[in-house]
């Protein structure tokens, strides 16, 4: 998967896996509504993603300590950088 | 110097206990009504203080911070800012295992400058959750009274004794009054490029008020005009102060975080991640489903068949009482107007009872359990296309049942544009009043075969109503949203909330409170809708006073009876109106006997089938074998050919599909959007279709 090599290893929310957690990057970008913002949703904070619904949206994930269940084309919006323990290489290994 | 009565608002943030709060502070002594303008209902109740001072607690919609997303968090905003109501001071309820997040509306409000207090609720959780919190330091820090709270265990704290925690909260209210609370705006020096023009015009303590003037000026325009208007002198640009309010929230956060780094503890190895487990199964990609549907099928069949129970025995109470009345009482004009007109003019109100009763006991549990939100989240999907909120999938699934509760059931939808969608497109949905005009029709126009050996063609045509009726509430929820104008993008955004037991005491209140509501809002209406078609049933001109002797010249004794019935009717006021709008049906293939009919049906869809009864002098009107038999000999005295064809039994079918009929959902739909502007608009607009579409089925039929 050649368009995924990325140097610093960021991914979309969406593209987290099951139980897979990354650190927010990009929250403070205008095109978000602040009420993400409000929710708890700032850069630096862990994103957990839990599941997708049946029908493919909205997402669901664990932002903070809050559970907040996000449209895709929200979720799509934002960056995380994967923390370690789910990273790449455990793709790799499946 | 004291003063009698205080006005205070309960705000916070969505799923914090704050409707159950304010049910243990008013208990049942509220008044619901409605915002001016907007399907959001405005809660109002009262109590006292030991000292005699009244409070009057206003219970605004949740919302996460003075910003709004939507119609019913705007309220907030104007609630509070523009302060029409003369709030005195704020009850922020926040939710202690998420304290950080509820602390943003709580700062806001304090720049604000409004007297606040926080209740911090379900303090009962804290031992499990391994939270520590020192309340005194908390006080201190923000300036403002703080209190550990437990509306869910208020019981234990043997509140009716006066010594629980929600009673001394009571007893605190006082002390926002006197205290500074901290602000923090000031320090954030984000208004410079903006709001330094007109420095001049501003009091230091109106800062942040000036601000969120500036900030959501296009919701504030008509207060801007009148009293800020040097608001509009300012330049605007979007994504500039969208950039500052950003960093306004990161700046609060910070300030919250050093606050709460020395007053708020967790332990986040007792975290059992209980409420995540749960939702990998309930909203699992098949399962999820599954659960859901099975879900909403008890809530289905509850409202039909276990309603029904009850209903029965009210229907018979009533009629036993009615019969008792008649005969103890002088047969006159009076005894008849008791009993037929207002007597069965209440009893069409509490038939419907049974079925709000079972639809908000589910809802309400739902809600207070936490699956409500589930339900959002898994059908959202479907019905956001069409402008409905995935909530919309529980009225409009009631609406099979019947439209009066499931319009009320809209009620557990919180933004006003996807309430008010649901409210006006639920009674195209296929109600079981439709159900006995559709099978007798059917029934005589479609013929009692199997197709391809299996499909019975009666059951098809059957379905295919209820596909039609469903098909065209979701056509006219999309046309809606199309058609009416919000300021506000849609984006999902949901919390989910902790999966909880639910307070029982919370489910009685919600039950209660919703019966109320339709009882004595709709319910008035009902009875006096009711009366006028009695009235308009049962008298008449000359013409209709000579019944008895006119039919007693010509017919034979045997067929008097049932021939006064019909004669009577004939030539009552409806049967006059029914007449008179023969013009307007015959394009439709309908003579003025199905005309009274329509008419009549205003009562009750069913009442059609009735009404053909009594016209048709069928006597015993729950004989239906008789009664096709004459609507099938019936002959139109135009055409001298049946009047019951297929062309016309097709009409009448689209007809009933789609005509708005049932005064009780135009009684309900004005209870709940508090206004004679919607049901007339549905009523136009579902009864214009009716007649469109039976035309074209008749016409190109015939």
């Amino acid at each position: 998967m050649l368009f995924r090599i990325n140097l610093n290893n960021n991914m979309k929310l969406t593209e987290l896996k099951p139980s897979q957690k990354g650190i927010a990057i990009n929250c403070e970008n205008s095109l978000l509504p602040l009420k993400l913002m409000e929710m708890g949703c700032v850069d630096g904070v862990e994103i957990e993603f839990i599941n997708k619904a049946p029908l493919g949206s909205p997402y669901y994930y664990k932002i903070g300590g809050t559970r907040i269940a996000l449209g895709k084309e929200i979720a799509e919006m934002i960056d995380v950088k994967p923390t370690k323990k789910h990273d790449d290489n455990e793709e790799e290994k499946n | 110097m004291k003063k009698k009565k205080i006005k205070l608002a309960l705000v916070g943030n969505p799923n914090t206990g704050k409707t159950s709060l304010f049910n243990k502070l008013t208990g049942l002594h509220k008044k619901i009504g409605n915002y001016p303008g907007i399907t959001v209902n405005r809660v109002a109740g009262i109590f006292q203080l030991d000292d005699g001072t009244l409070i009057e607690l206003i219970d605004l919609p949740g919302t996460y911070s003075l910003h709004p997303n939507s119609k019913d968090e705007e309220v907030v905003l104007k609630e509070l800012l523009l302060n029409r109501e003369n709030i005195e001071g704020v009850i922020v309820v926040a939710d202690i295992n998420n304290l950080k997040k509820n602390m943003i509306l709580l700062t806001e409000l304090q720049d604000l400058g409004m007297p606040v207090m926080l209740a911090i609720n379900m303090c009962d959780e804290m031992k499990r959750k391994g939270i520590e919190i020192d309340i005194g330091k908390l006080e201190k820090l923000l300036g403002i009274p703080v209190m550990l709270i437990s509306a869910k265990k208020a019981k234990a704290d043997g509140e009716k004794k006066g010594k629980g925690k929600i009673h001394a909260l009571k007893h605190r209210i006082p002390e926002m009054f006197t205290g500074k609370g901290k602000r923090f705006f000031e320090n954030y020096g984000l208004t410079a490029l903006n709001l330094d023009f007109i420095r001049d015009k501003i009091k230091t303590n109106d800062l942040y008020k000036n601000w969120i003037l500036y900030t959501e000026q296009d919701k504030l325009n008509e207060a801007i005009e009148k009293k800020f208007p040097y608001i509009n002198e300012l330049p605007f640009d979007r994504t500039a102060v969208k950039k500052l309010l950003q960093k306004e929230i990161i700046k609060r956060y910070k300030d919250i975080n050093e606050i709460l780094k020395e007053t708020y503890r967790i332990d986040k190895s007792k975290a059992t991640g209980f409420t995540e487990r749960i939702d990998r199964i309930l909203l699992h990609k098949y399962w999820g489903l599954i659960i859901f549907a099975v879900i909403m099928f008890s809530v289905f069949q509850s409202i039909f068949s276990l309603a029904s129970i009850p209903m029965d025995w009210i229907d018979g109470i009533f009629t036993q009482f009615s019969m008792y009345l008649k005969t103890s009482l002088p047969d006159n004009e009076l005894t008849a107007l008791l009993t037929d007109g207002i007597l069965a003019g209440i009893a069409g109100v509490v038939i419907f009872v049974p079925q709000i009763a079972i639809l908000f006991l589910f809802i309400a549990l739902l809600e207070e359990m936490g699956y409500m939100s589930r339900i959002v989240y898994l059908m959202d999907k479907i019905m956001q296309p069409f402008g409905l909120s995935g909530k919309s999938v529980v009225p409009l699934l009631s609406g099979t049942a019947c439209a009066v509760p499931a319009i009320m059931g809209a009620r557990t939808i919180e933004n006003s544009k996807e309430r008010l969608i649901t409210i006006l497109t639920t009674p195209f949905m296929t109600c079981s009043a439709r159900l006995p005009v559709y099978t007798i029709i059917i029934a005589l126009i479609i013929p009692e075969e199997k197709i391809f050996g299996m499909i019975n063609l009666q059951g098809l045509a059957l379905f295919a109503l209820y596909f039609l009726g469903f098909a065209s509430a979701l056509i006219s929820a999309w046309v809606l949203s199309k058609l009416i104008k919000s300021n506000y993008k849609r984006y999902f955004i949901l919390e989910m909330p902790e999966y909880k037991l639910p307070i029982l005491k919370n489910i009685y209140i919600t039950v209660i409170d919703n019966l109320k509501a339709f009882v004595f809002g709709a319910g008035k209406i009902i009875v006096a809708f009711s009366i006028i078609i009695w009235f308009l049933a049962t008298h008449g001109p000359e013409k209709f006073q000579q019944t008895e002797t006119d039919i007693k010249k010509t017919e034979k004794f045997s067929h008097q009876e049932m021939n006064i019935e019909a004669y009577k009717l004939e030539n009552s006021y409806l049967g006059i109106m029914g007449k008179a709008i023969e013009p307007v049906i015959r394009p439709l293939g309908y003579d003025w006997k199905i005309g009274i009919a329509l008419l009549t049906s205003f009562a009750a869809r069913e009442v059609f089938v009735s009404t053909l009864s009594t016209i048709y002098s069928v006597g015993d009107a729950d004989n239906e074998h008789l009664l096709k038999e004459k609507m099938r000999r019936e002959q139109n005295l135009f055409t001298g050919k049946p009047t019951f064809t297929f062309a016309v039994g097709i009409s009448l079918l689209l007809f009933y599909a789609f005509a708005m009929q049932c005064f009780s959902t135009l009684a309900t739909i004005k209870n709940e959007t508090k206004t004679w502007k919607w049901p007339v608009i549905v009523f136009f607009y579902m009864t214009g279709i009716a007649y469109i579409t039976a035309f074209i089925a008749y016409q190109s039929l015939k």
